[in-house]
């Protein structure tokens, strides 16, 4: 529910008031924002005009600058914008992935901006969309991860992708933080901390996350390495090899992560059967912790809080493909259910699914641009359904009408963006105003006339203030062959010269409009 | 923003905002017409000017579009619509800035609504009240907007409702200027569409049934984006209502589309009528729990608004298989 920010409407009980015959009203402004309530009934309480807080982003500098820049990275993908698979005319193998790499950029480009966005709100003090842009990020984090990095076939990209990975899974609950591990290691202090369960699964949950400097210093920190070398050559030397192999995680190669893990396999089983000088508790953390790197499931679920720490936890460790994804995804979500709290976990599991289609709810109730684009950038890459995929759809009953802006038939992208074009046009902002009208023209729908018509019907609203703004329209209605819409500019704009006694101008704009 | 006080000494009957969303007027029971234009630093409604434009409660008025110049038309109990010219050299806030252009004095009661055709209609004015007669007028020369002349008048009620019974008329102009010349009026617990056939003359092209109590607001969406218009009514009966019509070349058997004989209008039967109308209620919603007061579509006719006597303003969206969700409810109570 949104709130009136300083006073409501209606002082009184509902009951009295509607035993007083009075009425509340509501008018939707042209700027959506200045719209008012107020209550038709007698009294000072009631010669007011209430606007109620419809959204503290409309006007924020900060969202117009995030908005355009999305735009723009829309715009500059070009044909990429389609999904399409040449088989005809100049066909190159190379094109696909090409493609795949352009969208890719944009997607990481998307997340940049968000990012930034954020950043800049909580340093404003905007805090209350921070939580919303947070949700949004941690879903398109998983997205790009998932979906968005290992299909453009380049040399880094798996490196990239275990990157994208580990920035999704610790962005999303931003644990362990600071606190959390300061905790841990200073926990009790008539107990070495590398005794605790506490410091190994800390120590299993970094590793699994994908933070391995941080687990190397807190396996330091606890002074386990000094407590072993005196008296466990065994442990000490199995644990000095176990931060040199996570040292050099292959990143890049599936054939080094075979030999790596084959290492790790033995160093494991080597430890297994050797005799040690420390506690039977202490050798069991340390075979977990041995045995979790070399892909234990049983341990990487057991040491994981979270299912998405188990996940990556078994993408890292197990076999890194997404191939198994879905698997890995069941074994973590039957060990730790998903927290229906987080607006964000559902949505990551159906990425993870490859359901993407069931994440634009979500995201549009989050944040409507940021909604608007990823729709565009995943029907871009073949991940939701375009409009010529649709077209197959066209004898069923659901489609059985003509196109719009919002048939369904136009793809959930086309729908999304236009939907937000229409938004951004309630702005009363320029600037938005412009992006409206990109957006609209540049809508993955193929519908050249249900476009024209929109933006006639919009061009006459656009709240004009300088020449250039006017210049702007009319190169607008020339583009989309529009003369009978900038004779209603010329008419307008040469009331608006008059009232300022600018007759000259005026004259020559009522000329223009046909109307001497 | 704060909330801003209007200065009215009675009832707030009606406010409406100009074509760009910069100037706001009221009217009140008090027989005034307040103006407010939007200071740009600070975003706050400052009043331009109040001025006495009735002898009766004023309960409805609108902008006329920016095509023709800044205008208000205002309509009364006093059985008047005045038509009002803002005179940009007179100062702000001294009684003398908006002139009076011109009174249509044809109505036989109280009058209830009146608005202003689409721009691209010419500069036309519909307005009803109780004696259940549209009319419509029309200037003769739009850059002179002193000579108007009633160029239509429709008996909507056979006969005008008993004084002494609550009573409610308001009226919509079809916005989009891809349709042909399209009004949708309510007269007590009805809804009817006319249209302009080629001879000019207006017809009902069809109605929008269902209502079971009197229909206090009407709001034709702009149809941007669509084939299809969308009109939302708020009842008596406590329910906000959607109906679409589409406009086809054949004849069907749509219940709630009707082709009648004009009435009042025209003997000619082989006159050429525009399309016709197909109506379907895409939805209907009892949410408010009881009065539905006013309905209004926003500048793109994506989100509807609607405010009832649960208190609540409640914010209407398609969803994208095109079924109408509430999207947001405004509290205006204190309870909440």
């Amino acid at each position: 529910d949104n709130v009136f920010l300083y006073e409501v409407p209606i002082k009184e009980s509902l009951e009295k008031f509607k035993e007083a015959g009075k009425a509340l009203k509501f008018k939707v402004c042209p700027i959506f924002p200045l719209s008012v309530a107020f209550v038709t009934g007698k009294g000072n309480d009631y010669n007011k005009l209430h606007t109620p807080a419809l959204s503290s982003l409309d006007h924020s500098k900060i969202y117009k600058i995030y908005v355009n820049k999305l735009f723009q990275i829309y715009q500059d993908l070009g044909d990429d914008r389609y999904f399409s698979i040449p088989t005809i005319g100049l066909v190159s193998s190379k094109s696909r992935r090409q493609h795949f790499e352009t969208v890719n950029l944009a997607v990481d480009a998307l997340i940049d901006e968000l990012e930034l966005c954020i950043q800049q709100m909580a340093e404003n003090g905007d805090f209350e969309p921070v939580a919303d842009f947070e949700d949004c990020a941690t879903i398109i984090n998983c997205l790009r991860a998932v979906h968005c990095t290992l299909d453009s076939g380049e040399e880094d990209s798996r490196a990239a992708f275990f990157a994208n990975l580990e920035h999704w899974v610790n962005r999303a609950d931003g644990e362990p933080d600071e606190t959390t591990i300061n905790q841990v290691l200073l926990g009790n202090v008539n107990m070495p901390v590398y005794n605790s369960y506490s410091f190994w699964s800390l120590l299993g949950r970094l590793l699994m996350r994908g933070l391995f400097d941080q687990a190397i210093g807190v396996v330091e920190k606890s002074g386990l390495l000094d407590h072993l070398k005196g008296n466990c050559e065994t442990s000490h030397s199995a644990i000095t090899e176990l931060i040199l192999m996570v040292q050099q995680y292959p990143y890049e190669s599936e054939e080094q992560f075979r030999a790596w893990k084959a290492t790790l396999l033995q160093l494991t089983q080597t430890y297994a059967d050797s005799l040690t000088q420390v506690d039977q508790e202490l050798r069991i953390f340390i075979l977990d912790i041995l045995s979790l790197v070399s892909g234990n499931r049983a341990n990487i679920l057991r040491y994981s809080k979270e299912w998405f720490e188990a996940f990556c936890g078994m993408i890292m460790f197990y076999i890194p493909t997404l191939e198994l994804a879905e698997e890995y995804l069941d074994a973590a979500l039957s060990e730790h259910p998903l927290n229906v709290c987080n607006v964000w976990e559902q949505p990551c599991v159906d990425i993870i699914r490859g359901k993407i289609h069931f994440i634009l709810p979500t995201l549009e109730s989050l944040e409507n641009a940021t909604a608007a684009f990823v729709a565009a950038f995943c029907e871009a890459k073949g991940l939701l359904q375009s409009p010529p995929q649709l077209r197959h759809l066209e004898n069923s009953q659901l489609f059985s009408e003509a196109d719009d802006l919002f048939s369904p038939r136009n793809s959930m992208a086309t729908y999304l963006l236009n939907t937000l074009a229409m938004e951004l046009c309630c702005q009363g902002d320029r600037e938005l105003w412009a992006v409206s009208i990109g957006l609209i023209s540049l809508s993955p729908s193929d519908n050249e006339s249900a476009k024209r018509l929109a933006i006639a019907e919009l061009l006459p609203h656009f709240p004009f203030q300088t020449n250039d703004d006017v210049e702007w329209l009319l190169s607008i209605c020339a583009e989309w062959h529009l003369p009978d819409v900038a004779r209603t500019i010329h008419r307008i704009l040469g009331n608006s010269l008059l009232y300022d006694n600018n007759v000259v101008e005026a004259m020559s704009n009522f000329s223009k409009a046909g109307e001497f | 923003m704060r909330p801003f006080i209007t200065g009215h000494e009675d009832l707030i009957h009606d406010v409406a905002y100009d074509f760009y969303g910069r100037h706001v007027s009221t009217c009140s029971s008090d027989q005034h017409i307040k103006v407010f234009k939007l200071d740009k630093e600070t975003n706050e409604w400052q009043l331009s000017d109040s001025w006495k434009a009735h002898d009766s409660s004023v309960v409805s008025l609108d902008w006329a579009s920016p095509e023709y110049g800044r205008m208000i038309a205002s309509a009364s109990y006093d059985k008047m619509v005045n038509l009002w010219e803002e005179e940009p050299d007179a100062p702000e806030c001294s009684g003398k800035r908006w002139t009076k252009l011109c009174t249509l004095n044809d109505a036989t009661g109280p009058l209830f609504s009146v608005k202003f055709a689409p721009g691209h209609l010419g500069l036309r004015v519909g307005a009803i009240g109780n004696d259940g007669i549209l009319r419509l007028y029309e200037a003769l020369e739009p850059s002179d907007p002193r000579s108007w002349i009633l160029s239509t008048e429709v008996k909507v009620l056979p006969n005008p409702p008993a004084s002494h019974l609550q009573s409610d008329f308001c009226l919509t102009w079809c916005p989009s200027r891809f349709s042909t010349e399209k009004i949708a009026v309510c007269a007590l617990d009805q809804v009817l569409i006319y249209q302009r056939d080629q001879a000019g003359k207006m017809y009902v092209a069809a109605k929008l049934e269902g209502h079971e109590g009197l229909i206090r607001s009407i709001s034709w969406a702009p149809s941007i984006g669509r084939w299809y218009q969308l009109i939302a009514t708020g009842c008596k009966d406590g329910k906000v209502r959607i109906f679409k019509l589409s406009e086809t070349l054949q004849q069907d058997s749509d219940e709630m589309s009707v082709d009648e004989a004009p009435r009042e209008t025209t003997d000619d039967s082989n006159v050429t009528k525009g399309p016709k109308l197909k109506v379907e209620l895409l939805s209907e919603n009892a949410d408010h729990g009881g009065e539905v007061w006013s309905v209004c579509w926003n500048l793109t006719g994506t989100i509807l608004s609607s405010a009832g006597d649960d208190g609540n303003v409640r914010l209407w969206k398609a969803s994208y298989m095109n079924d109408f969700k509430c999207m947001s409810v405004i509290s205006a109570t204190g309870n909440n």
